[in-house]
């Protein structure tokens, strides 16, 4: 029963082609397996293209039934697929490709609709490239005539991309969904010669109210009479005006029993959802708002608390832990005002650093000086307080192991660390656990703790410095107190002790050394430990001339120390300078301080020289720091101040001070955009720049014959 | 006292909860930002990336923890589709999940070696290791020599937005003037036309 339309001048040909077999209530409807229109041979599961007036890019989906009615009116049952554009909302983080289509799965409104078998305008070759094992795999020729490709799948329920599907789509079988095996045809590249006149009447599949942005522009907003009683599907596929095509009377019978098909039928019930659910869909906006909002929990967290204020409370508390710890032993040791306190926890890794004052005495004794800020409280101003805690080198990894990150010279700041722990017990960040294990430590080990008077304002770093500088001139280097036979235990290295020399008189004992250095208690403690005095550290050292910029470092790396002990058994504070979004992704960075300007010097000096090797293969370049510290006035671009007098003064001030995603539709939102794709571009710079980087990296690597 | 596995996976989980923002105006504090977030999200925590090496130009960075992963991914999608403006306009904020090395803060990696040795002179090696030692400078300066451009970039942008600005707000006010001081009125009458009023 081929059905020859009259060929008119302007009307394409046609011609049916395989018949495939009856249907309808009446059996009056055929339904065919392939048809030629418009000189173009379609087969059943051929990948179309569908023209919409209106809109600037055809649909494309999938033939998968073709039929004629009693009425001779020619439908086709399309399967969607989705272009990238079309589903932006849902692809969040997905890669596409330039030409990648999704094609849609699932139960719901935009799976597959009807529509006039003359809104097809050509053909489009559309190859599939799923790894599935089902799916047979395209050659590379072919993958260059496609014009597009798919490999995943839009489930239209969920609302999601889905990257394997069952065994049917739309009541067709997935071995029709993938590439034919016989692919004999040779490919038809499609024309997109919409040829409007032949077509205009035509058009199914469009609303009078589709919005731009939605992704279902292709499901019709059903009228909703129609869903209480009969679904009539054929309403979805035709124009609500004036489409000649749209005989819904006479199509509505007989069509209809053969639609009762998985695919279909689901089609109608979930277009119940459509109206609400698309009209909020319609506008990405909105749907983006909508699902936000809902997650949004109230926060009650005062906004103005913050870290801020906890830090502060810890130096509170600390402060009055400080003098309740320090009351006992020196009397005169009342108000440390917070800058007292901070100098102490200043000092506190400072103090770590080690002083390596003697080394001509016994190689086997390593010793530690911690000098401290020594205006002491009971005793004249020269006695300073020296922790002399050396800390053995621990020359095998299995320390390492240990006490992850934890190097002597971090131990040594355990020592002081726990110190001050015990003066800061109100701490949260887990200082009771340090204590307990603090308490245990063994009582010969001592630490000389002296606290800055509050009187005396200046750095403690400074204090420090000057103070071992005049300490060395007075005492000498035999003056070391032993600490950490403990630690030397725990680890199994060999620790030579030394009595402490130091008169008891002038150094009262605390009775807090650090037991084994099992952890790293900077961790917790750095929260807010390293936070507010690392800047000033730098900054003073800098002064003095201790910084050291250490440069090349794996940028995973957390414990510079280690290296600086390993490299030059110097000990000194480091930390890794935070990556950002424009750094290199192949080297690290981090600022060191040292004791002293001669040892800050020697390292950059040695490094310059000779070459330390790192686990990572790159030598470690090591230079003196200057770092930027980040001014308040900072040069900002991109934030415009309007002419006051021109809006009201409180809406303007509303308007910047609240931040706010900005809405199409307005000129701060193509000035935004502006800036969006200045960004992008700076982005791709910089990746380029990194790769090229990363290259020459790896080309000198290669060169290597050692490994560290 | 938790063990170093413990510990990184909960940093590890922290990070994965972590929003790092850029593109921050000196202008913004950390009360604006949680505000600002508060919107999508709570917040847990939010810290400022101090810039120690690069320009002092650089726009600022912040790290902000929330209370899941999966309120990062939503944040950072949103920022990423609609220009999100804090404390000034229209230069917007760049959102993206952070990553381990952002954070100052990081707890050493459980069972990590860390070795390093000394290269002999004579070694062969020595001389792939200074070249190495060159490279890192030549990169560090082209880093820097990048950042600068960018700034320019940045700049020249600016400047051109401001002045587009600029002549629109004036032509409104033009327009607005005339308005109010009956000018478009008396021409309106004058060629007997009507004068809509807004």
């Amino acid at each position: 029963m081929a059905a020859e339309e009259p060929s008119k001048l302007d009307e394409p040909e046609f011609e049916w082609g395989k018949k495939r077999g009856l249907g309808g209530k009446k059996k009056h409807v055929q339904f065919y397996e392939s048809f030629t229109y418009d000189g173009v041979e379609y087969t059943l599961f051929d990948s179309v293209y569908l023209y919409k007036e209106g809109e600037p890019e055809p649909y494309i989906g999938k033939l998968i039934k073709i039929w004629e009615t009693a009425d001779k009116a020619k439908k086709v049952k399309v399967l969607w697929f989705f272009r990238p554009c079309e589903i932006q909302n849902f692809l969040e983080g997905c890669e596409v490709r330039r030409n990648e289509l999704f094609l849609a799965c699932g139960d719901g409104v935009g799976l597959a609709n009807l529509n006039p078998l003359e809104a097809i305008v050509g053909k489009c070759n559309v190859l599939c490239i799923s790894k599935d094992s089902r799916n047979p795999q395209p050659s590379n020729e072919e993958l260059h005539l496609a014009e597009f490709v798919f490999d995943r799948f839009f489930d239209v329920g969920q609302r999601k991309v889905l990257d394997k599907i069952d065994d049917m789509i739309a009541g067709v079988e997935v071995k029709h969904i993938f590439n034919n095996l016989d692919r004999q045809k040779p490919i038809d590249i499609a024309k997109l010669g919409l040829d409007k006149t032949s077509i205009s009447g035509n058009i199914a599949n469009g609303t009078p109210d589709d919005k731009s942005l939605n992704t279902f522009v292709r499901e019709i907003d059903v009228p909703k009479p129609l869903f209480g009683g009969k679904p009539n599907p054929f309403v979805k596929g035709e124009n609500d005006s004036n489409d000649a095509v749209r005989a819904v009377p006479s199509v509505e019978t007989e069509p209809k029993p053969n639609v009762q098909e998985n695919g279909l039928s689901k089609l109608e019930s979930s277009t119940r959802i459509l109206d609400n659910s698309m009209s909020g869909l319609l506008s990405d906006e909105k749907a983006k708002m909508v699902s936000i909002e809902k997650t949004i929990p109230r926060a009650k967290v005062d906004s103005e608390k913050g870290a801020p204020k906890v830090v502060r409370g810890i130096n509170g508390q600390s402060k009055k832990g400080l003098t309740q710890d320090v009351g006992p032993r020196k009397g005169k040791n009342d108000v440390f005002g917070e800058v007292s306190k901070k100098k102490i926890e200043d000092d506190v890794p400072n103090g770590d650093d080690v002083k390596a004052i003697d080394l001509n005495s016994s190689k086997e004794k390593y010793k530690l000086q911690r000098a401290k800020d020594c205006c002491d409280v009971e005793d004249g101003p020269s006695k300073k307080l020296k922790i002399d805690n050396k800390l053995s080198k621990p020359v095998s990894d299995k320390f390492r192991k240990e006490s992850p990150g934890v190097t002597p010279t971090l131990e040594a700041k355990l020592n002081h660390h726990a110190t001050n722990v015990i003066q800061r017990p109100n701490i949260d960040d887990d200082p009771r656990k340090k204590s307990e294990t603090i308490e245990k430590l063994p009582k010969h080990a001592s630490n000389k703790f002296q606290k800055v008077a509050p009187t005396v304002e200046r750095k403690l770093d400074c204090h420090a410095l000057e103070v071992s500088q005049r300490r060395d001139v007075e005492d000498g280097p035999s003056k070391k107190l032993k600490t950490n036979e403990r630690l030397s235990k725990l680890h199994g290295d060999k620790f030579q002790k030394e009595s402490p020399k130091v008169t008891p008189s002038e150094e009262p004992k605390l009775d807090c050394t650090v037991s084994g250095v099992t952890r790293r208690p900077d961790v917790d403690r750095s929260k807010w430990f390293k936070e507010i005095p690392w800047e000033e550290r730098m900054k003073t050292a800098h002064e003095r001339g201790t910084l050291v910029l250490l440069e090349n470092l794996d940028p995973s790396l957390t414990s510079v120390q280690d290296i600086i002990w390993q490299g030059f058994k110097e000990s000194c504070t480091a930390r890794m300078i935070q990556k950002t979004a424009c750094a290199s992704p192949h080297s690290g960075q981090a600022f060191v301080i040292f004791k002293r300007k001669e040892t800050a010097d020697m390292v950059v000096k040695k490094l310059q020289e000779d070459c330390l090797l790192m686990s990572n293969d790159c030598p470690l370049v090591g230079s003196i720091g200057r770092p930027y510290f980040p001014g308040k006035k900072s040069v900002f671009y991109g934030h415009y101040v309007l002419d006051q007098s021109r809006m009201l003064q409180r809406e303007m001030k509303d308007a910047v001070s609240t931040s706010h995603c900005s809405q199409p539709n307005n000129i701060e939102y193509d000035m935004a955009v502006e800036w969006c794709l200045l960004q992008e571009r700076a982005d791709k710079a910089w990746s380029r720049l990194y790769r090229r980087q990363g290259e020459e990296l790896r080309k000198l690597k290669a060169k290597l014959k050692t490994k560290v | 006292m938790a063990s170093a596995a413990e510990k990184y996976a909960a940093f590890e989980e922290k990070v994965s909860r972590t929003v790092y923002f850029d593109n921050l105006s000196p202008q913004v504090t950390e009360s604006v930002l949680r505000t600002a977030i508060e919107q999508f999200a709570t917040v847990k925590g939010v810290k400022f990336i101090p810039n120690y090496l690069g320009p002092s130009n650089l726009p600022q960075c912040a790290l902000i923890e929330l209370d899941s992963s999966k309120k990062v991914k939503e944040v950072v999608s949103m920022i990423g589709q609609y220009p999100f403006m804090m404390s000034g306009m229209p230069r917007p904020v760049r959102a993206r999940p952070a990553v381990a090395e952002m954070f100052d803060d990081r707890p050493e990696k459980p069972d990590r070696k860390i070795k390093c040795c000394w290269l002999d002179p004579n070694d062969p090696d020595f001389e792939v290791a200074k070249e190495m030692k060159r490279l890192t400078q030549k990169h560090a300066a082209e880093v820097e020599y990048v950042h600068k451009l960018q700034l320019l970039d940045e700049k020249k942008l600016a400047e051109q937005q401001g002045e587009a600005l600029n002549t629109h707000s004036k032509k409104l006010k033009l327009l607005e003037s005339i308005m109010a001081d009956g000018t478009a009125k008396n021409l309106a009458k004058r060629y007997n036309l009507g004068v809509a009023d807004e």
